[in-house]
């Protein structure tokens, strides 16, 4: 075959195949050329479906996981960028005693509402991060200043739902067990302080906080239930308790609820 | 999903900066060619997506580098990537070969009878074999028209040829895929 002919052939064989892959039978097609071409086009285009049999989607169920996955790691992405320069200045305060000062000056430059790069990167932190201390004092003062118990309940009600957010991107994100512990403790304790303090309420004649902390004790199952499922084998008994927590809390405030 | 290419370069832009929503909406378009560009070359469900997870972990980390403003350069960059995992895993595999077990998860959707099944999978195991021992290009040509759906423009674009470099390359694949065929058919 010569330089020509090739390409004339090549042309003639990329056509056949698009023509039996679109349905046409390959017969109708071979009509179509010279004899000389017939023999080795009925050769190759076969071929085409078998490696086409080699095509496979990702399933749904794979795709979503991998969604999830990746885009918790463009959020840790996004937090390292914007935590980049106070890690730098971190490392110039490394020693223990220079690290406290470090968070109390934090501390100090977001109450006084300055430091509104350290106060987001402080809300996207998680325990194993030194920021997360500067969200514990701020959650502190928040629950401190609260004016009376029914504020308190829906300051412990948007805590508790924070919580929820920081476990998710901790199994999400493979953190350790000893993180994932210390954020079931604290949802632990923030669930615990509303059941006490809408009881106590309620004890008093005023229902609406016991009404608004079973909202939020029931907004945490279904996640709960996914986080459990989704979590390392290490990682899942602390979930399985807390679920167990959260149950017994909510029945006691279905009791006094109607 | 279809992009115009103002929009895509945008969305690209907003990507580098780790914009969530720009990432998902990049990751949405790309996943299904990804995982067929790798499934195509893998016998196992399980390592298909391991890989496709591998790859995308990977642009999120050089994500910074890329330069594409369409579609086409978005999927060249990360099929870029995927070759090199591929590359690493069938290192791996050579220097650990994996048991006879490992060609029993054969990816397959329905569920024929076993000794159907068998031959199916049997059958595309030979077609791997096979695609293995093209030339790189004689192989992105073939995956890119049969695996990945493209025409011989949007082919010419993947692989940086012309279209009639491209017929020439798809006739010299499918004549050495038959005579390898052909082959392990006489050995059997």
């Amino acid at each position: 075959m010569t330089v020509e002919e090739d390409d004339r052939f090549a042309a003639a064989l990329e056509e056949c195949c698009r023509r039996v892959q679109r349905g046409e039978p390959l017969e109708r097609c071979l009509a179509d050329y010279p004899a000389a071409y017939q023999q080795e086009l009925a050769r190759l285009v076969p071929l085409a479906g078998r490696v086409g049999q080699l095509a496979r989607d990702p399933s749904p169920e794979f795709q979503a996981r991998l969604e999830r996955r990746l885009l918790a790691s463009v959020d840790e992405a996004r937090r390292g960028r914007r935590v980049g320069l106070l890690s730098r200045l971190g490392r110039l305060f490394a020693g223990p005693a220079m690290r406290t000062a470090t968070v109390a000056l934090v501390v100090m430059a977001v109450l006084v509402g300055g430091g509104v790069e350290v106060e987001q990167a402080a809300a996207d932190s998680l325990p194993d991060s030194p920021l997360y201390r500067v969200k514990e004092a701020r959650e502190w003062v928040t629950l401190t200043l609260a004016r009376d118990g029914e504020t308190r309940v829906g300051v412990h009600a948007a805590q508790i739902a924070q919580r929820g957010r920081e476990l998710e991107r901790a199994v999400q994100t493979g953190k350790p067990r000893r993180v994932v512990d210390v954020l079931a403790l604290r949802l632990a304790w923030s669930i615990d302080q509303i059941v006490d303090q809408a009881l106590e309420l309620q004890a008093q004649g005023n229902p609406r906080p016991a009404r608004r902390a079973l909202v939020a004790l029931r907004a945490m199952e279904r996640p709960l239930d996914r986080l459990t499922a989704q979590a390392s084998p290490e990682a899942r008994p602390a979930l399985e308790r807390l679920h167990t927590f959260l149950d017994e809390q909510e029945r006691r405030l279905t009791v006094v609820v109607v | 999903m279809q992009q115009a290419p103002g929009e895509l370069a945008e969305l690209i832009g907003r990507a580098r900066t780790y914009d969530r929503t720009a990432f998902a909406d990049l990751y949405r378009l790309a996943v299904t060619p990804v995982y067929r560009y790798l499934a195509a070359r893998l016998s196992s469900q399980e390592e298909a997506e391991e890989l496709t997870q591998e790859v995308f972990l990977a642009a999120l980390g050089g994500i910074q580098g890329l330069r594409a403003q369409d579609e086409a350069g978005v999927l060249s960059w990360l099929f870029q990537i995927a070759r090199h995992k591929l590359a690493d895993r069938l290192r791996q595999r050579y220097r650990q070969p994996s048991s006879p077990l490992a060609a029993a998860e054969e990816l397959e959707a329905p569920q024929p009878r076993p000794e159907e099944l068998a031959e199916t999978n049997e059958a595309r195991a030979e077609v791997r074999e096979a695609l293995e021992q093209l030339t790189g290009d004689q192989r992105e040509v073939i995956v890119c028209k049969y695996v990945l759906g493209y025409d011989n423009e949007r082919t010419a674009r993947q692989v940086g040829k012309n279209v009639n470099a491209v017929n020439q390359l798809h006739h010299r694949a499918l004549a050495s895929l038959h005579r390898l065929l052909a082959k392990t058919e006489k050995a059997r």
